[in-house]
């Protein structure tokens, strides 16, 4: 097991070298670049920033002097704010950025397993009818309207909570539930489904025929077992959540790093477009690591070797 | 005198037919899933009919109509546009009916092109395991830790401008992007079942009289992992559709003047506070939709599972 | 609004005429505010509020603080409360005494000789000539790089330093040094700051009111993290007293301000992600003013009696206009590749281009795309500019000729009718809210000629690429005057291989005209070699002007004094801070 786990992780690095290859090209690829705008710089001025900057080396070159200052945990300077290192500006966001994640998959979690169970146990009665509409609503409500209607609401009209910011407790409402009110919907469906599933499964009758409380069946068996492919999709979740932030935290003005993912595309911040990357992947890799730990824990029947 | 193998065979036949027979028996009986089916067939249709039905060209404007109500959108329920128009005149049920082709494509091409690459590398890396199952699962590992929704923006912005990105109204390269980075969590899904499944005694029994590798896979293992499959594509259609309203918030995907669900919901979700109808009805096609797809794939899902048989 | 506009122009020729006085700028109030916007004011004797605290949104983190370096609208939004330059522009858009006390210009008007007030840094320090020649050698620096350094191309020695800029090879250190030591600037004592310009001072005074003018201590800018909270030092009414990078901007009074103390104890400037949000920020009373206000909101609150005491419109130097492609290679010589003859790029063809422009209801399209905010262009040079005309309307909306126009184009061509034009590429860029305005062009041209267009919406940066390579036939375009004068308005823009030539456009009579208004010393004269000039482009249809722009604004009932004039359009943020007071509310 813990070979497996060493390896496993061990392997992200190579992961990363893949996506930073991947991202380094494409990102060159498209056209533009960081010094576009509506007026356009003198041409010498883009001579020499380019030079100041490494822009006028070659590909491969610039992948090397990034990648060689990326192992030492240096990110580069920004493109965009031309006093300031990559490093300080992920600094500045990224708790801002993990929290809010972190709240909204608490959130996706307490209120989207039960949901799930909660419908499966009433299958086909109200119980079932009533999760199944509030994930509808979920799954039906893009995350920016959702996020517009919350605003527009309850702090535009009603005035309860602040438009945006992130500076105190009343400030993190509205955008944790703007973010979660997606993957509630998803967990509680793949909770309806993955329970549905195993109140069929032979041991369950089995447990139920040898007189076991109907309480004890299904806390000891039917959830555990019910709960191995829920466990699948929440690394995706929690990636999703702490990588997805993008349009909430633009919509909410939250200082995190979550919507440079798309700024830096657009002002071709190169340096930070590549930090975000890393950063990403390795969030997602990661997890995915703690899944399949997860995973082996929950199912004994999965052995790693 | 039939030989044990005709015998076998004409067991086997009602069988596999009951198996889909009955699945249309239970399906019918639940009324959200007919529900379901009901809103997916009438969403296709539109979706291949629409123009035929639309009062009206997607882009032909109206403004003169417009000007006259005193300028902006005009109001559902106005004379010639049930559903009001935007600020140039231009009826809005007439571009949600194009638009409806739009999610239609989306929904069907990203979830083939989803299944075409992730059931069979999860299959396969399920099934076979060992060094085959962790090359593909590294490689899927690639793919998963790339921050797919920066794959797919620098898709569509570095190969804009190609042939291969005007193609279709700039969709078939959203809908590639979008696929290219979405099977991975349907490969996973599958490998697991594999996993699970491939150690149960019917596939013990089956390997124990013989049955070739393939079969037992293709004949025993996906129908019985096929329950959560669906669930994932049912699921990843509504991924697909906001998919691509999340690329249309951002300005990413179907070329002006045509306008997608999602583009539509963008543009009028500025205005919902003096418009609302410009945001009201784009989500409200996008949410039947959604709902459609929703408890189609719910009842497909209960109706297919062959251990269910008798319990109701 | 029209009078306004009006207004507008008589401010800003105030200014021209005062940088070509020779003498101090006048300090005498203009009878009225031109063109600006006041706050609506309450009765004077209203009872002040506790809190002297005023609440700015900036859209995104300011890309820099750092005068010399900053070009957005939100790094200057911040710069104007914080840093002043020797000369300022009033309310009332006159050139008043900013940190100079006073300036002599010389009888060839190419020496400008300015007297230092005594004032003091937030530091202490007091602010010295040997600063401004730092400064001013920073800016145009190659080695700094700075986007503006451009403003400096006029000063002695200044071209030939932007030039070193796109050297290649590099030009050395020693190369550089030597340039700069030509560079027309010099410090003979600590109040005496001379500027000595290769051209007539016509404008520069007016450059001299910009951000990336305005004094810098060496031994600060080159302290590590100068604009970091804490430490930074101001030169203006304010100084930084914190930043916190995506969230908020923070600014108090400077202690050793020489003017009056200002009122405001304090401005919150709260960083928003979009303009929509800043919006909605302010409609939750969180903060104090939103300039402009999104397009899509203006519709809704224009006609709102609750805004009616909060929204104003105010004229902009600012033009949205949509570029047609002359067909000249960006480096201004020689046809573009992709466009070897008319019949590939229509657009090249004189009566074909004004076909376009006579098919368009510049009104209708004010009216149905900018919520009626805006007033008809139709010549490059805005009014409040020395040298705009307004008689240039040398092809208005007619459709009748439009079709006349279009019939000889397509003689000209070798088309028999315009439908059997491949469709034209149409260029913007997307998320702007430009789709409307592209779809009404598009529309037009096709009702009235059965012409196609191919409209390609792309992401800002790519779509910026391929309108300046000349990939698009017609593409969205607009222009911002970084200060009040043709020049900045004219050149780059139209010039033979202009850095902004978005129309690839090139006609030796027009650059003819630019070169000689340069260098006349005398306003009257200039101004109308520029209208010479313009009116060349009109008759050209060399792009098709469609609006100047206004922005609307609302403000707070309880703010009073805060006053938005057209310069902020490109120069965001001097909203007379030291003047607002906040009212009992």
């Amino acid at each position: 097991m813990i070979t497996y786990l060493a390896r496993r992780i061990l392997w992200i690095i190579p992961v990363l070298f893949a996506v930073s290859i991947i991202t380094f090209v494409l990102m060159h690829a498209v056209p533009g670049g960081p010094w576009d705008a509506e007026k356009r710089l003198p041409a010498g001025v883009q001579a020499r920033l380019n030079a100041e900057y490494g822009l006028d080396k070659p590909l491969y070159e610039q992948y090397i002097q990034w990648a060689g200052a990326f192992v030492t945990g240096d990110l580069g300077p920004s493109y965009r704010s031309r006093d300031r290192r990559v490093n300080d500006i992920v600094a500045d966001g990224i708790a801002t950025t993990v929290q809010l994640g972190v709240m909204a998959f608490t959130l996706s979690v307490v209120v989207g397993i039960p949901l799930g169970i909660f419908a499966a146990l009433g299958h086909n009665r109200w119980p079932d009818y009533l999760s199944t509409s509030v994930s509808i609503i979920g799954i039906a409500t893009p995350s920016f309207v959702l996020a517009i209607l919350l605003v527009v609401l309850f702090a535009v009209e009603l005035g309860w909570f602040p438009t945006g910011g992130w500076k105190g407790p009343q400030y993190w409402v509205l955008p944790t539930v703007a973010l979660a009110g997606f993957p509630i919907a998803v967990i509680a469906r793949y909770t309806r489904a993955s329970m549905l599933e195993v109140t069929r499964k032979d041991y369950i009758r089995t447990a139920q025929s040898k007189g076991l409380g109907n309480t004890s069946v299904v806390s000891r068996h039917m959830i555990r077992n019910a709960l191995i492919p829920v466990v699948t999709i929440l690394g995706p979740t929690l990636a999703f959540l702490v990588t997805g932030s993008f349009i909430i935290e633009t919509i909410f003005s939250v200082p995190g790093i979550g919507r440079f993912y798309i700024s830096a595309i657009s002002t071709r911040d190169y340096s930070l477009l590549m930090a975000m990357t890393m950063l990403y992947a390795f969030a997602i890799a990661f997890l995915n690591v703690v899944v399949d730990v997860l995973y082996a824990y929950i199912d004994p029947r999965i052995r790693y070797s | 005198m039939a030989t044990p193998t005709a015998v076998a065979g004409r067991i086997a036949r009602p069988r596999a037919t009951g198996l889909w027979r009955d699945a249309w028996g239970r399906l019918r009986k639940n009324r959200l899933a007919v529900v379901g089916l009901f809103l997916v067939i009438a969403l296709v249709f539109v979706g291949v009919f629409g123009p035929w039905l639309a009062p009206y060209p997607y882009s032909q404007q109206d403004l003169a109509a417009v000007f006259a109500a005193g300028g902006g959108p005009l109001p559902p329920l106005s004379p010639g546009h049930v559903l009001g128009t935007d600020q140039l005149g231009r009826d809005l049920l007439s571009r949600l009916l194009d638009g409806a082709r739009i999610s239609v494509s989306v929904a069907f091409v990203v979830q083939i092109v989803i299944l075409g690459i992730g059931v069979p590398i999860g299959a396969i890396a399920g099934w076979f395991g060992g060094r085959l199952d962790n090359a593909l699962m590294r490689f899927t590992d690639i793919i998963y830790a790339f921050p797919d929704l920066l794959f797919i923006i620098l898709m569509s912005v570095a190969f804009r401008e190609t042939v291969f990105g005007q193609a279709l109204d700039g969709l078939l390269l959203v809908f590639v992007a979008i696929g290219l980075t979405s099977w991975v969590t349907v490969a996973r899904l599958v490998r697991g079942q594999m996993l699970s499944l491939k150690e149960t005694e019917f596939v013990e029994a089956a390997r124990a009289i013989g049955v070739a590798d393939r079969r037992i896979v293709t004949r025993h293992l996906l129908p019985n992992g096929i329950g959560p499959i669906i669930v994932a594509v049912t699921l990843g259609i509504p991924a697909a559709i906001l998919a691509e309203a999340t690329l249309a918030y951002i300005g990413i995907g179907v070329q002006p003047p045509r306008a997608s669900w999602g583009s539509l919901i963008a543009e009028g979700q500025k205005f919902i506070r003096s418009e609302p109808h410009l945001v009201v009805f784009p989500a409200i096609a996008i949410a039947l939709a959604l709902v459609g797809f929703t408890f189609l794939g719910d009842g497909l899902r209960d109706a297919l599972d062959p251990k269910l048989k008798g319990k109701q | 609004m029209s009078q306004k506009r009006l207004l507008a122009l008589v401010g800003a020729v105030a200014i021209v005429a005062s940088a070509c006085g020779g003498t101090p700028a006048s300090q005498a109030p203009a009878s009225q505010a031109p063109g600006a916007s006041v706050a609506p004011s309450t009765e004077p004797s209203a009872e002040l509020a506790d809190e002297q605290i005023i609440r700015w949104p900036l859209i995104q983190d300011p890309a820099t603080i750092d005068p010399t370096m900053a070009q957005d609208s939100q790094s200057t939004a911040v710069l104007t409360s914080v840093q002043r330059g020797l000369v300022y522009i009033d309310k009332d858009l006159n050139l008043v005494p900013g940190l100079a006390e006073s300036w002599d210009i010389s009888p060839d008007a190419k020496t400008i000789t300015f007297h230092l007030k005594d004032a003091q840094y937030s530091n202490g320090d007091p602010i010295v000539a040997a600063d401004l020649v730092y400064s001013w050698k920073r800016l145009v620096d190659p080695r700094t790089a700075a986007p503006y350094s451009y403003v400096m191309a006029e000063v002695v020695g200044g071209q030939d330093l932007l030039d070193l800029a796109g050297a290649k090879p590099a030009a050395t250190d020693a190369v550089v040094d030597a340039a700069l030591e030509k560079f027309g600037v010099a410090a003979p004592d600590e109040k005496t700051f001379v500027v000595t310009l290769a051209f007539p001072a016509t404008y520069f005074l007016s450059v001299a009111t910009m951000w990336v003018t305005v004094p810098i201590q060496e031994k600060w800018i080159t302290s590590e993290g100068a604009t970091e909270t804490g430490n930074y030092v101001a030169s203006g009414p304010f100084t930084v007293e914190s930043w916190d990078h995506n969230a908020q901007i923070v600014l108090k009074p400077n202690p050793n301000w020489y003017g009056e103390k200002p009122t405001l104890t304090e401005i919150q400037m709260p960083i928003f992600a979009e303009l929509a949000e800043a919006q909605r920020a302010y409609e939750a009373d969180e903060v104090d003013s939103v300039y402009p206000i999104p397009d899509e909101d203006i519709a809704r609150i224009k006609d709102d009696p609750a805004f009616a005491d909060q929204y104003s419109v105010i004229p902009t130097l600012g033009i949205a206009h949509y570029d047609y492609n002359n067909g000249v290679d960006p480096s201004g010589e020689g046809k573009l590749a992709r466009c070897p003859d008319e019949k590939t790029c229509p657009t090249v063809n004189k009566d074909f281009r004004i076909a376009l422009t006579q098919a368009i209801d510049k009104q209708a399209f004010i009216d149905a795309t900018f919520s009626g905010i805006g007033t008809v262009a139709n010549s490059f040079v805005m009014p409040g500019l020395p040298g705009y005309d307004e008689t240039i309307d040398p092809y208005p909306f007619d459709l009748t000729a439009a079709k006349a126009s279009m019939d000889k184009a397509l003689a000209s061509i070798g088309y028999a009718s315009a439908a059997d034009i491949p469709a034209l590429k149409f260029g913007f860029n997307t998320g702007a809210g430009h789709e409307p305005r592209v779809a009404f062009l598009a529309e037009a041209w096709n009702q009235a000629f059965g012409l196609k267009t191919e409209q390609i919406g792309s992401e800002f940066s790519v779509f910026l690429t391929q309108r300046t390579a000349g990939e698009y036939d017609i593409a969205r375009d607009a222009w911002g005057a970084d200060y009040p004068h043709a020049n900045n308005q004219l050149s780059g823009n139209f010039t033979c291989g202009g850095g902004n030539n978005n129309s690839q456009y090139c006609n030796p009579a027009f650059d003819a005209l630019l070169l000689e208004a340069a260098s006349e010393p005398d306003a009257t004269k200039q101004a109308d070699l520029y209208k010479q000039a313009g009116k060349i482009l009109a008759d050209d249809a060399a792009d098709l002007p469609l609006l100047y722009r206004d922005f609307a604004t609302v403000v707070k009932t309880w703010v009073d004094g805060e006053i938005v004039t057209p310069i902020d359009h490109n120069n965001p943020g001097d909203k007379f801070a030291e003047t607002i007071k906040i009212l009992k509310h």
